[in-house]
């Protein structure tokens, strides 16, 4: 692309506020929302029901699935969001695109290596109907962090007053793609291969977080408290496998 | 405006030419509709107050529907004969949002194109600068800075050889948010420059006791950015207070804008101020700031307690 803003900075860290990363307003990142929402249109409702299958194959103990599922929206958004539309306004867009397709080939991979899935989720909800219960709070709060970036998310943007199309969408904007994320890998994975593949969600929802406070966002706090909510059960699930 | 009402104006801005403590000898009183202005010392060059910054506000990538929006602000600024337009290769796609605007506008002859460049390679001056010059859709820019101090040994030299080459008419360096202060005073003490873009408002002033000084004292211009401290300082005031009427008997300060630029460039060692925009209106407003007579050196001491007395 012509126009993409080349790489950048920086030198002296000193030399640089928080506001100096966030080159654009609120206005144009919420226009920024909207076109990726309306060019991807009816996309929406595709990527609506692969997220929910995708936590629904995750709990089910299909996590190798629901992986594969989970790597193409973020390949996608890493092309169409951050490559092909924020890179234009930030020099940064492009190691956030390498980053999403990062996570994508990084999903792929726990799919094809088969390791590090949690089989005492998948167990527990079909033994029992207090299955949820038995596992404790990680596999409650991943559904409901799940469910949240899939289901929720897309209210969020329309509630505090903006476009319908500035609605934030699984698997076509990044922030409710990591907050699914996030949830559905609590859901079904273990270990430090749960680590590793919340990594990239979490440093992208504290970015969002960040970036959205600069704009002064309504839902600034939504994408850090996923990200609080996610690292205290995720450190509840290490210490209880421990 | 009645013919009395003009006629005090005129008078008030003979009286802040006469000022002296507070304006620069340097200063050119413009008669009606033309914008105040004041002269590069470097080589006389006069320049509107009132420039205009770029930082968020142009950077709206291929955004038709904004990239017009732009235009439209910009439409404002050359309308009141608005001089400097300040850019970085680090506002993302402001430059060709810049010269998608120019375009539309038929290339006004007022514009003063302003640059930087912002590259930790000290061996790509020359290019990243082109790359921007291509953006924009000029030969060459009227002022290339140093952005931030990054790698300012290596860039500097290369601007000073693109100067004598003819491929800069200015040179500078910038800081902002009053960063690093001490290491811009030795490079201004130590390297030959036609500007320095630093921060300045009436709620940071730190730069009037040594900046602004030996910026006289070297006849360097000086660009003031953050004007309104990136928007929420003037936000705040408007939304809580009114503009003290002495104000407006004083220097005809109509509005907080009046109020917050004029302080700014009625310092005698500011050339110019670079408020940014996304909206005509607050353009127009911005503009009208440089018409205005400045406040005396008594008056600015009193803007200062005002403000900090809100």
């Amino acid at each position: 692309m012509t126009d993409r803003v080349a790489a950048g900075p920086l030198g002296d860290s000193g030399s640089y506020a928080l506001v100096d990363f966030v080159p654009f307003t609120a206005e144009v990142y919420l226009r920024l929302l909207e076109r990726v929402g309306e060019s991807s249109w009816p996309l929406h409702l595709a990527t609506l029901v692969l997220g929910v299958a995708a936590m629904i194959l995750m709990w089910r103990g299909r996590g190798r699935i629901a992986c594969v599922l989970l790597a193409a929206p973020w390949a996608w958004v890493g092309i169409t969001f951050f490559e092909q539309r924020y890179a234009q306004l930030n020099w940064a867009g492009g190691w956030f695109a390498g980053a999403f397709l990062v996570q994508a080939a990084g999903l792929l991979l726990l799919a094809a290596m088969g390791a590090a899935f949690d089989r005492g989720a998948a167990t527990t909800q079909r033994s029992a109907h207090s299955g949820i219960l038995q596992q404790g709070a990680p596999l409650a709060g991943g559904l409901i962090l799940a469910g949240f970036g899939v289901l929720a998310y897309p209210v969020i943007g329309p509630l505090s007053g903006s476009a319908l199309f500035q609605a934030e969408t699984f698997g076509i904007h990044p922030d409710p793609t990591a907050v699914a994320t996030l949830g559905i890998m609590l859901v079904g994975l273990r270990g430090f291969g749960l680590w590793l593949a919340m990594l990239i969600p979490l440093l992208w929802c504290l970015i969002t977080g960040l970036t959205l406070y600069v704009l002064d966002a309504p839902w600034t706090p939504i994408p850090l408290a996923a990200a609080v909510l996610a690292v205290v059960l995720v450190l509840w699930k290490t210490v209880r496998d421990a | 405006m009645s013919f009395t009402a003009e006629r005090r104006r005129v008078l008030k801005l003979i009286a802040a030419g006469l000022a002296g403590g507070s304006l620069s000898p340097r200063l050119l009183l413009a008669a009606r509709e033309l914008p105040l202005t004041k002269l590069v010392a470097s080589n006389g060059r006069a320049l509107p107050v009132i420039g205009m910054g770029t930082w968020q506000t142009f950077n709206v990538g291929r955004d038709e529907q904004l990239r017009r929006a732009c235009t439209e602000v910009l439409a404002a600024f050359v309308e009141h004969g608005g001089g400097m337009v300040d850019c970085s290769p680090m506002y993302g796609s402001s430059a060709a949002v810049m010269g998608f605007a120019l375009d539309q506008l038929g290339r006004p002859g007022s514009v003063f194109s302003a640059e930087k460049v912002w590259i930790r390679d000290g061996g790509e001056t020359r290019r990243q600068i082109l790359g921007q010059a291509a953006q924009w859709g000029v030969d060459r820019f009227d002022l290339v800075q140093v952005h931030n101090l990054l790698a300012w040994q290596a860039h500097l030299e290369t601007l000073r050889e693109m100067k004598q080459a003819g491929e800069a008419r200015y040179i500078g360096i910038t800081t902002s948010h009053g960063r690093r202060h001490q290491e811009f005073e030795r490079i201004m003490e130590q390297q030959p420059l036609d500007f320095v873009q630093l921060t300045y408002n009436i709620t940071h002033r730190e730069v009037e006791q040594r900046l602004l000084p030996l910026a006289q004292e070297k006849g360097i211009a000086v660009i003031a950015n953050r004007p309104y401290d990136g928007g929420p300082l003037i936000k705040r005031i408007q939304a809580r207070h009114q503009v003290p009427a002495w104000a407006a008997e004083e220097f005809d300060c109509r509005n907080w804008a009046d109020f917050l630029l004029r302080f700014i460039v009625s310092h005698p060692a500011v050339t110019c101020a670079i408020p940014a925009t996304t909206r005509v209106e607050h353009m127009h407003e911005n503009m009208r700031a440089g018409y205005g007579p400045m406040p005396s050196q008594e008056i600015r001491a009193r803007m200062i307690r005002h403000v900090e007395s809100l």
